[in-house]
């Protein structure tokens, strides 16, 4: 019966279902002829079309720009130049430093892991940043301590053509997301750090339970330093300038720095607090 | 489908760690990926997702087993970092709008698009990657959810989703297009 509660419900769901495009049969006979003389279906009807329709407009999504291709080209054969037999064992290391990290009770819920480890220096012990806070009161990031400082000066990162060979895939290609970052200047680096090339974190909504999005602006002493971000980390984007480097990464878990990275230049982030400063 | 001898060699190169010829399986595949990701967020933001993609699906291509197209791979992981981005952002993606304008065959009503584009945006990151895929990029629903990897009635029910939502905000917004119906 045109009109009854028991049709219109039936021919309303399916109108929708056929006016969204989510079923390939045709509209039935019926369902069609209730909408006819069912004005409150008709409309229903008219409706749901004219909303796929639009949905369906052809419309320009915008050309990739000038320039992206180059870019993408360039950030893939950096990943490959750094796919080195010899840095398999990162991820491992990365591993074993999550472990010790954890076990060192310095895991701060649901947040940050990712790792600095220079492959010819690293050092096993991983320790808690000093004022690390508890689990529930902020992130601490571990470091490992240095064997030694880096003298060496050139600068971690730079553009693909002077990747270093030993950054891991994706580290070492600009990005304008990172130069559009505030990437820390020289003055930004605390006095009387000891030689630390970490100088700043960025843990934006770095309470959020699981991976989180990291920035870190260092100055990078040495050009054989490589990274490893433990598993499940990805790097957006890796810039340097003037021997500063700022690298951002995506998906971190944890965090443990080492060589060349002085603990005392990362701190816990406040609760609140969205950006961590060295001190 | 299986990939001709050409495209085989090229994903088994590829797979090898060769980037001209990743670069060249995918360089034909890269305006469907930057098209997605600037209907998820923003033109501006796509630039650095796709080559974010890229280097990603690089890197991990010994994991594409071929069971869906490198193209269906590709946009899952663009997809993927897209929703991400969106959901880190916590916010709408404001789209330009105009970008949804297309001078040369202009739709029927601008600002009928506009409205709708807009209430897309508004989405959640997964509404509006089903919305994006199925409408925008005309992809069937097994396509779609094999893109998103889920399962097809999933699929069906973001999308339902996602229409009440549209309804209910082009209703409240006025503006008269949804009205005028």
């Amino acid at each position: 019966m045109v009109g009854s509660d028991m049709n219109c419900r039936h021919a309303q769901k399916t109108i929708s279902d056929w006016a969204a495009g989510l079923t390939d049969v045709d509209l039935a006979a019926e369902v069609k002829d209730h909408a006819e003389e069912c004005p409150p279906c008709g409309q229903v009807l008219a409706r749901e079309l004219r909303l796929t329709r639009v949905l369906r407009t052809p419309e320009r999504a915008g050309r990739a720009p000038a320039g992206l291709s180059a870019r993408i080209d360039g950030a893939i054969r950096a990943a490959a130049r750094s796919r080195r037999p010899g840095l398999r064992w990162l991820p491992a290391t990365a591993a074993c430093a999550s472990i010790a990290f954890v076990a060192a009770g310095g895991l701060w819920l649901g947040s940050v892991v990712g790792g600095l480890q220079a492959p010819l220096r690293s050092v096993a012990t991983a320790q808690p940043a000093p004022g690390a806070a508890p689990a529930d009161a902020g992130p601490a990031v571990t470091t490992q301590q240095p064997s030694g400082a880096q003298e060496a000066s050139t600068a971690f990162f730079d553009a693909p053509a002077k990747a270093p060979a030993r950054a891991r895939p994706g580290t070492a290609y600009a990005s304008p997301r990172a130069s559009r970052r505030s990437t820390p200047t020289p003055t930004d680096r605390p006095e009387g750090q000891g030689g630390g090339p970490l100088r700043t974190v960025l843990v934006p909504d770095a309470r959020a339970p699981g991976p989180v999005e990291v920035s870190l602006a260092m100055d990078v002493p040495a050009d054989e330093v490589s990274m490893d971000f433990g598993a499940g980390a990805e790097p957006i984007v890796a810039v340097a300038s003037e021997g500063s480097s700022d690298i951002v990464l995506a998906g971190v878990t944890s965090l443990t720095l080492a060589p060349a990275v002085s603990s005392s230049s990362v701190v816990p982030a406040p609760p609140t607090s969205r950006e961590v400063h060295s001190r | 489908m299986a990939p001709s001898g050409a495209t085989s060699e090229l994903l088994s190169r590829a797979r090898a760690g060769d980037p001209e010829a990743f670069i060249e399986l995918t360089e034909p595949l890269r305006g469907q990926v930057y098209a997605v990701l600037a209907r998820m967020v923003g033109a501006s933001d796509a630039e650095d997702l796709v080559q974010e993609a890229m280097v990603r699906a690089f890197r991990s291509l010994s994991r594409f087993r071929g069971d869906a197209s490198l193209s269906t791979w590709l946009t899952r992981i663009a997809i993927n970092l897209a929703i991400r981005h969106a959901s880190r952002r916590k916010d709408t993606v404001p789209l330009d709008a105009r970008e949804w304008d297309e001078p040369s065959a202009p739709p029927p009503d601008v600002a009928e698009q506009l409205a709708v584009r807009g209430a897309v945006a508004g989405l959640t990151p997964k509404l509006r990657a089903a919305v994006v895929l199925f409408y925008f990029e005309g992809l069937s629903l097994d396509e779609m959810a094999a893109s998103l990897r889920i399962k097809r009635g999933t699929a069906a029910s973001r999308l339902h989703e996602a229409r009440r939502i549209l309804r209910e905000r082009l209703g409240s917004a006025g503006g008269g297009w949804w009205e005028a119906t």
